[in-house]
């Protein structure tokens, strides 16, 4: 029964190996020879890793094994788990920094790393938490806002008015007035747009205006303060995951 | 019970004053009972463009101070028997009258007419707090400039912040072949900015110009092409759904020949 000995399952990450290790050492090296000779090279540059269920092999076999697939051109990969085995924490420290974390502040990134390293979860600093005004319609020209906190608005800011927030701006439709976040002097604080096209911004003590000419850009942008400087950076979302 | 409409737009000089006098003589044409309003105190306009400067007796400030009765102040049309105006004072300033005033003024006036339309001055000031005291809805008046687009923002937040929700937009003077060409904002660009309905667009025609001056408002000239704009306008008031133009058959070769050749 050398299907049960050996039994070679693809994953999206590469092959798992699964070895029933109960079998004699020596049936299991010839079961893997013959499996993987007999693919005539199909898992050539494969990479690959081995599943043992509950039971584990002594390093020096685990070599062996190995070895005998190195010499048939896979790759061994320690990274690529069993769907149902995904070790949650260690495949969260592979993903690089993700966007999301950038736009926290210094202080709140590594704590929402420890706090969540599996479920990217939003959460603030207990002294970093501040009130937030939902605006629920566009601020048309001549209407301002003023507010103590973060500000989310789910319509348009159109030219000729002002958001003024101490906190964060966040913006699901278009930005084309005024606005100032961190209007305390945070230069922290982001300006974020479904469509950032703004006559200015400002951030913190920071003020900027876009460059002549500028178009409105056809996605998300990110607007925040790096070494006295404004950023606009895309936004995107797959990164969020 | 008629609806009191207020015209409004916010920048000067958009076309305010010969929409009012158009939608109201569409309205007027198609037989409903009519009454232009002007409440450009100091700045009479709608008058002349009607065409009816010349037998104002007693005007809207005379009305509200109780000089005299509202049915001797109606100036009637002399082309429409159901077409009223009740003209402004022109010897005295936006502060002859107050809100409390104009709505008293409207609720009278809804009583006798199926439409009051009201011709707002420019600005944001009393003459404009005035305007839309009594009004049931608002029409906004923009032309495709970035400047009337702007002042139609400003405008359309004071409406909505005086409880006159859900405006229409009118955009006026626009020039099809400049907003192919890509030298003027098209419709597109405006709504996307005021996010508001529209109601129609008028394309620039210099027959406004004639008839404004001759005081018969376009809306009577078939030939017009702003005059069919005001028209379809008129019946959309109503409640009518009628197709927006399509302003820009005339611009290829093609369509012109057919035309000129009479297959159009």
């Amino acid at each position: 029964m050398s299907a049960d000995v050996i039994n070679i399952k693809g994953t999206k990450n590469g092959l798992v190996i699964m070895i029933d290790p109960n079998k004699d050492f020596e049936e299991l090296k010839n079961t893997l020879k013959t499996k993987i000779e007999s693919s005539r090279g199909f898992f050539k540059g494969a990479k690959f890793t081995f599943h043992l269920g509950k039971h584990n092999l002594t390093d020096e076999n685990t070599k062996e094994l190995e070895a005998i697939c190195c010499q048939h051109g896979l790759i061994v990969d320690n990274g690529i788990a069993w769907p149902s085995q995904v070790p949650a924490k260690e495949h969260i420290s592979k993903t690089p920094e993700i966007l999301r974390e950038k736009a926290m502040s210094d202080k709140v990134r590594p704590l929402m790393r420890e706090a969540s390293p599996s479920i990217p979860t939003v959460g603030v600093l207990e002294s970093d938490k501040k009130p937030c005004l939902f605006v629920n319609k566009s601020l048309r020209s001549g209407q301002r806002i003023k507010f103590d906190g973060n500000v989310f608005v789910f319509g348009d800011i159109n030219p000729g008015s002002e958001v003024t927030a101490n906190g964060d701006i966040v913006v699901m439709g278009s930005l084309r007035g005024v606005v100032h976040a961190g209007a305390n002097g945070n230069n922290d604080a982001i300006i974020m747009a479904y469509k950032l096209n703004p006559i200015q911004l400002r951030i913190g003590s920071v003020i900027s205006r876009p460059p002549e000419n500028n178009s409105a850009s056809r996605y998300p942008e990110i607007a925040r303060i790096r070494e006295g400087q404004m950023l606009i950076d895309p936004y995107l979302t797959h990164g969020l995951k | 019970m008629g609806e009191v409409i207020v015209i409004t737009s916010g920048k000067g000089g958009v076309g305010k004053t010969t929409t009012s006098a158009n939608i109201g003589t569409g309205l007027a044409a198609m037989g409903y009972k009519v009454v232009l309003v002007d409440t450009d105190i100091g700045l009479r306009n709608l008058d002349v463009v009607l065409g009816l400067e010349n037998r104002i007796v007693y005007d809207i400030v005379d009305v509200t101070h109780g000089h005299c009765r509202l049915k001797q102040a109606l100036i009637k049309d002399k082309r429409f028997e159901g077409l009223h105006l009740l003209p402004a004072a022109q010897t005295k300033d936006k502060t002859a009258v107050s809100p409390d005033q104009m709505r008293e003024l409207c609720t009278e006036l809804k009583k006798d007419f199926d439409y009051v339309i009201i011709d707002c001055p420019a600005g944001i000031e009393q003459g404009f707090k005035n305007a839309i005291a009594g009004a049931d809805r608002a029409l906004v008046v923009t032309t495709p400039e970035v400047s009337a687009v702007r002042d139609a923002d400003r405008i359309i937040g004071l409406l909505e912040a005086a409880e006159l929700r859900s405006p229409k937009l009118i955009v006026n003077r626009l020039r099809p072949r400049m907003v192919k060409s890509g030298d003027m904002m098209s419709i597109d660009d405006i709504i996307e900015i005021l996010a508001i309905d529209l109601l129609g667009v008028i394309p620039e025609d210099e027959m406004i110009v004639i008839t404004t001056n001759k005081g018969e408002p376009a809306v009577l000239d078939n030939k017009s092409r702003a005059g069919q704009a005001y028209r379809n306008m008129a019946r959309r008031i109503t409640g009518e759904d009628v197709p927006l133009m399509d302003l820009y058959a005339d611009l290829g070769l093609v369509n012109r020949l057919k035309k000129f050749i009479g297959f159009k």
